[in-house]
């Protein structure tokens, strides 16, 4: 074992069990109790990969009043259903657009969460109105739409779960999460290509 | 909007704390405290929901406000230092509201004119589409936002409410605590939780939140003034209490109008007796119905007094009983116009939905029932005071002008203080009974 990979091992294990001990007893945000189903039959997708960047709208007169302020996540990688190649723009409210300028939005992920390199499970909404008449893919739930993932001991991809209510509630390898993702995807895009709704 | 300091939630901190002592306590702070003059709330009452705005049963605690501004009224109050008033007005809460036992306390300042920036300490609710969120606190440079989102059915209780719908006083409550500096708690309190449909549990604060803003502010000090009465005679207030300062207290009120931000009124270099007991101050022109604190001299939270309600004017006229269907239609409806003063003599009842050219009779008791009679329900106890009958025009409409110095009964002498309720039976020669009664008022006289 090296000591990158013990460092990284050891930062795994403590993220891990913040993670279980979060988890304990209940979910943490004002946001929808949701399982994995609710999450995908409410999204439009969801990406597995790494924030690339990150910028701050601000909309300063809006029907919704002044001073609105949306972050951008740019995560590049792969859907989680298909496993294709994709970059996905996902937004949230709250954000600063330089130190002075912004806003803290108490359900927004923290900044640990969003910070550029991170990888990361996003599920995302196309959402014709975020408030103040911001379109963007909605990071759904916010901070309960974006889960951490990290690679174990033996290099393969977890992420990580935030307790019971969110989406993913516990720890799941990667390649379990798809191959429990997969299924509920395709059978919400078939009801809805059976509704006659276009493909997205 | 400035980056309040240490921003990021610092989530993790409060993990290891609970993972270091178990059991105890898992509240976690944002890093940002309110400043010790920031302590309004107002409301910009732009919900949309029939159910947000349901609630007209007025509570003598919450004077002057019904529907989602008492909702989020209430959720202020009950991070409060001690009980407000005597702790009445949410029937899910044996406890009484007013839980935090903190050197925090909010001011309620009523209603706004718009939702206001980011520092303005307003609730407004916010149109999107579905992301996934019920509601988020801002916060900016010394001041907050909360908003809720429209997408969702609000309901303003008081009591249970439907699966489907979204308890609007614990979703206030939670946000307020993301207001005064407290993240998300891992245990099932105020500041846990998503809100389930329905669910009204986040109403009251648990161990977990009280020791969150006690963190914050300090546990609630034996030196803060305490308020324990308030009682207005048209012209002064007097507050009883302890701890006020010999000389230079400030007395804050709620503002009566609406606005959009701004200064809370107050009274400043007011002077105690009864060795800091009692204050007597005149109530400013910009002072309404809601709370009143009063600040001694000091620059921390325990310079502020807990908030006490106080009633400027009179509670609201409130509807006691539905009107019934006639002959003609669905039934006469009876309202009133008045500014509810004794002094003022200007009671006017009127009523629509009559049968046209038909004699009627207003009467009025000082009791609620339920009774049917005739083709409709007797909704006033006895006795009864008559009013002199008076004649529908031909549209079915009448109007009984009411002389409150002339009453039909010295038992009938309506004295300010008191709540009068009334009614209107009038003759329905085509109904089956032969008459009918039109809904019932309940009218709170004032000075
Ligand atoms: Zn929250």
């Amino acid at each position: 074992m090296t000591p990158r990979s013990s460092t990284r091992t050891l930062r795994i294990a403590l993220v891990a069990l913040l993670a279980l001990l979060v988890g304990l007893p209940t979910v943490h945000a004002q946001i929808l109790r949701l399982t994995l189903g609710q999450m995908v039959e409410r999204t439009d997708g969801a990406v597995i990969g790494t924030i690339i960047e990150r910028r701050v709208t601000h909309l300063e007169e809006t029907k919704d009043g002044p001073d609105l302020f949306f972050t951008t996540l740019v995560v590049e990688g792969e859907d989680l259903a298909t496993g294709a190649q994709t970059k996905v723009e996902v937004s949230f409210p709250g954000g600063f657009v330089d130190d002075e300028t912004g806003v803290w939005n108490s359900e927004a992920p923290s900044a640990e969460d969003q910070r550029l390199g991170n990888r990361i499970v996003a599920f995302w909404k196309e959402t014709a109105d975020m408030g103040g008449g911001f379109a963007s893919n909605a990071l759904y739930a916010s901070h309960g739409g974006l889960f951490r993932a990290f690679e174990d001991r033996w290099g393969r991809e977890v992420v990580l779960g935030r307790g019971e209510g969110y989406a993913i509630d516990h720890n799941r390898r990667l390649s379990t999460l798809r191959t429990e993702y997969r299924p509920l995807r395709e059978e919400v895009e078939r009801k809805r290509k059976e509704a006659g709704e276009a493909p997205r | 909007m400035r980056r309040p300091p240490l921003a990021a939630a610092t989530l993790a901190t409060g993990v290891v704390a609970l993972a270091l002592a178990p059991g105890s306590s898992s509240y976690d702070l944002l890093g940002h405290t309110l400043g010790p003059l920031v302590r309004d709330v107002r409301v910009f009452n732009d919900f949309e929901d029939p159910s947000a705005n349901d609630n007209l049963l007025p509570e003598p605690m919450f004077p002057g406000a019904v529907g989602a501004p008492l909702a989020i009224w209430k959720a202020a109050v009950e991070w409060g230092s001690a009980l407000h008033g005597d702790g009445t007005g949410d029937p899910t809460q044996q406890d009484g509201l007013g839980s935090g036992e903190a050197n925090f306390d909010f001011s309620w300042q009523g209603l706004a004119s718009g939702p206001g920036g980011l520092t303005d300490n307003t609730h407004s609710s916010i149109h999107a589409d579905d992301v996934g969120v019920l509601a988020f606190a801002e916060f900016g440079q010394g001041g907050w936002r909360i908003r809720y989102y429209e997408n969702w059915t609000w309901d303003d209780g008081p009591g249970a409410i439907p699966a489907q719908h979204y308890d609007l006083q614990s979703c206030a409550a939670h946000e307020l605590g993301h207001a005064l500096g407290l993240g998300h708690s891992s245990f099932l309190t105020t500041m846990s939780a998503v809100q389930s449909g329905g669910d009204t549990s986040k109403r009251s604060l648990l161990t977990d939140d009280r020791l969150g803003v006690q963190a914050l502010y300090g546990v609630r000090s034996a030196l803060k003034p305490r308020v324990t009465g308030a009682s207005w005679n048209g012209v002064t207030l007097t507050l009883t209490g302890t701890g006020f300062s010999a000389t230079n207290n400030e007395v804050w009120f709620t503002r009566a109008t609406p606005a959009a931000s701004g200064q809370i009124p107050k009274v400043t270099g007011v002077p105690s007796s009864g060795s800091g007991t009692l204050i007597t101050v005149a109530v400013p022109q910009d002072a309404g119905s809601g709370d009143v604190l009063v600040r001694v001299p000091g620059s921390s939270g325990a310079s502020l007094s807990n908030a006490w309600p106080l009633l400027i004017g009179c509670q609201p006229i409130v509807p006691t009983c539905p009107t019934t269907a006639n002959s003609a239609g669905p039934g006469a409806v009876l309202s009133a116009t008045t500014s509810q003063s004794v002094a003022a003599n200007d009671l006017v009842l009127s009523a629509t939905g009559v049968l046209p050219g038909q004699f009627a009779l207003a009467f009025y008791g000082s009791s609620p029932a339920s009774q049917p009679v005739a083709g409709g329900t007797l909704c006033i106890g006895a006795p009864l005071h008559r009013l002199p009958p008076v004649q529908a025009d031909g549209l079915g409409q009448l109007v009984v002008p009411v002389d409150l110095t002339a009453p039909p009964a010295p038992a009938a002498t309506i004295q300010p203080g008191q709540t009068w309720h009334f009614q209107l039976w009038y003759r329905d020669p085509a109904g089956g009974a032969g008459s009918d009664f039109s809904n019932a008022l309940a009218i709170p006289f004032c000075p």
